[in-house]
């Protein structure tokens, strides 16, 4: 199975860099459901988060045909940036408000989960924790969401938002409670 | 409330694109890219590959002047000549790290999961063949890596097998039964091993014994893989079944008697020569050791029952609750197992200790006839 920062992920973005298909579409297989979670919570519709995914895999392709990709740079940080930069410059464009919770999101949530086999109870604690992260800030958001769930160390997120060990640490402990605060 | 919140959070992690998306947007941009894709076949990047895996396994390992040593020596050597040489390189020599390289550099290469799983079952019997040279060596320290490394392997190929019968269910059937029928010729071979070794009293043994768990563990797996196919798509006849099935049982149950002798034999009582002549001691020799082997035996109990309901299960042709209990008799086995194999390593190092040589001045040695009367313990027939 293939796991972030192994050699089988090594070899396969090296033969991305080298514009094979097939590694592409295996690293796509791996990264997609990550990559969607991520935008997901910072956008206000799912064709948002549809579309926004897509668009970070493409940036990859294109990046790889510029050969922008770093060897050493960790892949998984790289979609990452990639990803929130897209949200960034989404909302920039289109100055929408990122966290006004609306309810086509409420209706969002609820696709999402339309096609899971969860009883009801769990559905609903998901909406509601789902909505109280909505409402938090973009900083707090996306440490949240890469930490607890999407599962990246400390170290990978530090790497990915460029900043310090500790600073994460400290954000995602204020993060942690700003969600507890969150009605 | 802050593992409550976190536990909440962690939910979160079943949210997933649609599959109806996700299909249709990944055949769209594999479209999208085609007109600048390349074509890449595994060969045509051979030496990118090989430097990929050197520059990891070399940071893994700590030792880049390895990896260095390696990439040079192939470099030099013509590369494709130097690993069919290596092939046969025998573990503690220069060029088995080319060897284990190589294996390394095809695997990472593999990216069907069924092609991994016949890699790693292959590079398992070359441990073992390998086990049995060191054995024949007497070479126990490099043994226990490599039976290290046999279990990594078998491991591996479990792992694959239950990502085929996932994302392949029409082709796991006949991949378990490959892995099946590999891990029982892997196990005799082993088995082999280990009687010769026996022979020796080596602790190496229970090295041994640790990769002939794994390499069950992988069978039984694998059986269970085969059993379940065939519960829902018919696609093993009955006689062979019956046959696998009984087969399995039939090793499950003669692990159970030799794990009952050895439980006897390692905590049971000897004789030592004292001045007044030979004398039995107790033993266990130690409260703990009694509760051991009580323990010990009690579970080998538990696992032959459960064989036994096992073996009507099977008389029934209900294949799916006879594999369940042979795993379940296997699990409790391998604890009473475990067990033994500890007390002999323990035992080991104890005689290890107590035949260390010691240098002796003059004054010592006239001593000598008094102590060594009470000191020298010897056992009847060793």
């Amino acid at each position: 199975m293939l796991k972030s920062g192994s050699l089988q992920e090594k070899i396969l973005v090296g033969r991305l860099k080298l514009k094979d298909k097939e590694a592409f579409s295996h690293l796509y297989d791996f990264y997609l459901d990550k990559i969607y979670r991520f935008i997901y919570f910072k956008v206000t519709s799912v064709s948002e988060a549809e579309d926004l995914t897509s668009q970070t895999f493409l940036k990859i392709w294109q990046l790889a045909l510029e050969g922008k990709i770093k060897v050493n740079e960790s892949f998984q940080s790289l979609l990452y940036k990639v990803a929130r930069n897209l949200v960034i410059d989404y909302y920039r464009s289109s100055n929408r408000e990122k966290n006004k919770i609306s309810l086509e999101e409420a209706a969002h949530i609820a696709e999402a989960d339309a096609h899971l086999d969860q009883a009801a109870d769990v559905k609903i604690e998901m909406e509601i924790i789902g909505r109280r992260l909505k409402k938090l800030k973009s900083e707090y958001q996306e440490i949240i969401i890469l930490h607890f769930i999407n599962e990246l160390t400390i170290k990978e997120i530090a790497n990915i938002l460029e900043k310090k060990r500790g600073n994460i640490r400290v954000t995602l402990h204020r993060a942690l409670k700003a969600l507890r605060d969150a009605q | 409330m802050e593992k409550d919140i976190i536990t909440q959070l962690q939910s979160l992690r079943t949210i997933k694109p649609k599959e109806s998306w996700r299909l249709a947007q990944k055949e769209i941009l594999l479209r999208q890219i085609s007109s600048a894709a390349q074509e890449t076949g595994a060969g045509r990047y051979f030496w990118f590959y090989l430097k990929e895996v050197i520059q990891h396994e070399a940071a893994l390992i700590g030792q880049p002047i390895v990896g260095v040593a390696v990439l040079i020596l192939l470099m030099v050597g013509g590369g494709v000549f130097s690993i069919s040489a290596a092939s046969g390189a025998t573990p503690g020599s220069f060029l088995y790290t080319v060897k284990l390289v190589s294996e390394k550099t095809r695997f990472a290469l593999t990216v069907n999961s069924e092609d991994k799983a016949r890699l790693n079952v292959k590079f398992a019997e070359r441990r073992a063949e390998e086990i049995k040279g060191l054995a024949d060596k007497d070479a126990h320290v490099i043994l226990n890596e490599v039976a290290d490394n046999l279990k990594e392997e078998i491991s591996s190929a479990q792992e694959q097998l239950k990502q085929v019968e996932v994302n392949n269910p029409g082709t796991a059937v006949d991949l378990a039964k490959d892995i099946e029928n590999k891990t029982t010729v892997l196990r005799q071979k082993l088995q082999e091993t280990k009687e010769a070794l026996a022979k020796s009293g080596s602790s190496a043994n229970s090295k041994i014994n640790e990769a002939i768990r794994s390499v069950d563990e992988a069978g039984l797996s694998a059986l269970g893989t085969i059993v379940k196919s065939a519960g829902k798509n018919n696609t093993v006849n009955k006689k062979e079944l019956s046959q696998r099935v009984a087969s399995k049982l039939n090793i499950t149950k003669q692990k159970i008697t030799e794990v009952q002798a050895d439980v006897n034999k390692v905590f049971s009582a000897g004789f030592s020569r004292s001045e007044s002549g030979l004398q039995i001691y107790q033993a266990p020799n130690n409260v703990t050791d009694m509760e051991t082997k009580k323990k010990a035996e009690a579970k080998t109990k538990e696992a032959s029952k459960i064989i036994t309901e096992a073996e009507q299960l099977l008389d029934d042709n209900n294949y799916q609750e006879a594999v369940n209990k042979i795993t379940a008799s296997e699990q409790i086995l391998n604890e009473a197992a475990q067990a033994v194999d500890q007390k002999i390593i323990e035992q080991s190092d104890e005689t290890a200790s107590s035949t260390t040589p010691q240098v002796k001045g003059i004054i010592d040695r006239l001593g000598d006839g008094e102590e060594s009367a009470e000191n020298a313990s010897t056992t009847i027939g060793n």
